[in-house]
């Protein structure tokens, strides 16, 4: 959890250092503790530009997972359906926040089952070329 | 003049007891208020049809699952990351209101229905399900027992294409609410608030009883 919070400061840190492009800060990570054999577990997490130009969330890589996908759950013919996004816009000056029955960071595959109180590694690559390491903790139910 | 004064006392704090209590008693809410605050309740229960499906210990179950006790139901599947988790913590907050309450909880049961049965084994809802309570059931069985139990509670599910077994599913997120009757009577509406959902529920077991 230290260890996480420090990740965060960081890049909340890093648009005030010499490296201009480094306008990304992120905040509240977290997963869901889910039953053991779940090979599934979405992140939430709150993405803030803090830079003067839009950027893209253009990818996630887990090297805890398989695969990682933006979804977004949403209501259409009175069903709850995820939408797979390619990619997510985060504006100038905004914050976007995915967040429990909105947008999550969908992990699939998992390499082994996750605690409460364990962290999954994860990295998201912005189209500024930009990567941020983040560790989620696994919070209990 | 000091005895009225005392009387006067002791009835004006029992005229606001009552008061009190009939505020906060969850009874007496019309449909209509009932529909407001997210349960929707029919105006006349609907009986369903037989089912055939399985419970997590592979016992066959059938409408008799649903009679002389009252029974929530979610369409869920295990592989579902974000909505089911979430309406399965919901029903858990839920149940530990009700819990706490002291009422209604001995006689609700909440089952969690897979639209997923292709992945959704027995096995593996008997480790979801409990993994959120160990009271819940979790059913599952053929795909079109599945499918005719679940259009007679007016949910819907549908699956979006995938790569082998990495396929999601659409489906409804209402939790619906059978009466002692085994009868269809209402359903929760989307989104859930476990507080409203057991002010709703005390309110309909209130004046059912």
């Amino acid at each position: 959890m230290k260890f996480f919070k420090v990740i965060i400061l960081m890049s909340c840190l890093l648009p005030l250092s010499a490296f201009g492009q480094l306008n990304i800060c992120l905040g509240d990570a977290y997963s869901n503790e889910m039953p053991p054999s779940a090979s599934n577990i979405a992140v939430y997490i709150t993405i803030s530009n803090v830079g003067n130009h839009g950027v893209n969330l253009e990818s996630v890589t887990s090297i805890d997972a398989e695969s990682a996908m933006i979804h977004r759950s949403t209501l259409g013919n009175g069903m709850m359906t995820m939408q797979h996004l390619s990619e997510l816009y985060i504006p100038s000056q905004e914050t976007v926040r995915l967040e429990p029955g909105g947008m999550h960071i969908m992990l699939t595959d998992l390499r082994r089952s996750f605690r409460a109180g364990e962290q999954i590694r994860m990295n998201l690559n912005f189209s500024n070329g930009l990567v941020l390491r983040v560790d989620v903790p696994i919070l209990e139910n | 003049m000091k005895k009225q004064i005392v009387i006067t006392a002791i009835s004006s704090v029992a005229i606001l007891m009552l008061l009190l209590v009939l505020i906060l008693r969850p009874s007496e809410m019309t449909n209509e208020e009932l529909s407001e605050n997210g349960l929707y309740i029919h105006d006349v229960p609907r009986p369903l049809n037989e089912f055939s499906l399985i419970d997590q210990n592979n016992n066959s179950i059938n409408s008799g699952l649903l009679q002389n006790q009252w029974t929530l139901i979610f369409f869920g599947y295990t592989y579902c990351p974000d909505i089911c988790p979430l309406t399965m913590s919901i029903l858990n907050q839920f149940s530990g209101i009700l819990n706490e309450e002291g009422s209604y909880a001995d006689d609700t049961q909440i089952i969690m229905v897979s639209v997923d049965p292709r992945r959704d084994t027995p096995e593996k809802l008997e480790e979801y399900v409990g993994f959120f309570n160990d009271d819940y059931l979790g059913l599952s069985g053929e795909y079109i027992e599945i499918f005719k139990f679940a259009s007679q509670l007016n949910i819907a599910f549908a699956y979006a294409p995938g790569e082998d077994e990495d396929y999601l599913v659409s489906h409804s997120g209402e939790i619906v609410l059978i009466n002692p009757n085994g009868e269809f009577h209402g359903f929760f509406k989307v989104p859930h608030d476990p507080e409203s959902m057991a002010f709703n529920y005390q309110a309909v077991r209130s004046t059912w009883d």
